[in-house]
């Protein structure tokens, strides 16, 4: 039986399309609403430390020290963002492997 | 005979193409490594026992809760190592030398209490939920890994 390779590199091109499409949306989504709540807690965050402090009901030293973990949050949030990415990568790579595996068998 | 081997590579192509196409797949590890129960337990009790640690901050003078500390103090160092020691894990571990470093919260907090003796219960209730969302950081990476399936 000849292989028609055309229709299989056409086949798996729209099956890549949807398998992106499908995957990286949600994590685009996904990190937007991270960031938003992120930046909504921050805003929050530091409004009422500094009401606190105004009101005396934390010492400078801990005002410093929330802001320390201010910058902690944002960077440990970027990380576990980074790697989120990677598992979403990774499920695509299977993703790929399973579209070719099925693809190419149907068509043998 | 050109005509017959011609015939017999267009038979085979499809075979080929699998076997070409299963060796680049198969040779593609993984980016990030694979969920970790063991790891997931430790970031949750780790969780646990930083927030009730600083929750000791208001009432617990920073010398008489020393012992706490060090216990808290190795139990951190001990999920940076497990965590250090897993292939493909760099963001994981970065995540952890974040709260073991200078200059970063945990160190800071312990400063704080270092020098105050003792904190405001407004100032560790503060400080604990943020390390409770620190915690929340490294818990979510961990969850949001794939599970190895064998």
């Amino acid at each position: 039986m000849a292989i028609d390779i055309k229709a299989i590199l056409k086949q798996l091109e729209d099956g890549v399309v949807d398998l992106a499409k499908s995957k990286f949306k949600g994590l685009t989504k996904q990190a937007t609403a991270d960031g938003k709540k992120l930046l909504s807690t921050i805003k929050e965050d530091l409004a009422r430390w500094t009401r606190l402090l105004a009101e005396g009901l934390i010492t400078k030293a801990e005002f410093e020290t929330l802001l320390v973990g201010q910058k902690d949050l944002i960077e440990m949030s970027a990380l576990k963002q980074a790697g989120l990415t990677l598992v979403k990568i990774d499920e695509f790579k299977d993703g790929i492997f399973n579209l070719i595996t099925d693809t190419v068998t149907g068509l043998i | 005979m050109i005509m017959n081997q011609f015939l017999k590579i267009k038979r085979n192509s499809g075979f080929l193409l699998l076997l070409f196409l299963g060796i680049t797949f198969n040779n593609c590890s993984p980016s990030i490594a694979f969920y970790d129960q063991y790891a997931f337990t430790q970031a949750t009790s780790l969780k646990v026992d930083l927030q009730n640690l600083v929750q000791e901050s208001p009432t617990v003078s920073f010398v008489e809760a020393k012992a706490d500390i060090e216990k808290i103090n190795v139990e951190l160092k001990k999920a940076y190592e497990y965590s250090k020691g897993r292939s493909k894990n760099t963001l994981s571990t970065d995540q952890y030398l974040i709260l073991l470093s200078d200059n970063h919260l945990y160190k800071t907090f312990l400063k704080t209490w270092n020098l105050q003796g003792k904190l405001s219960p407004v100032g560790a209730d503060e400080i604990s939920n943020k390390i409770g969302q620190l915690m929340d950081q490294i818990i979510q990476l961990e969850s949001g890994k794939r599970k190895q399936t064998h």
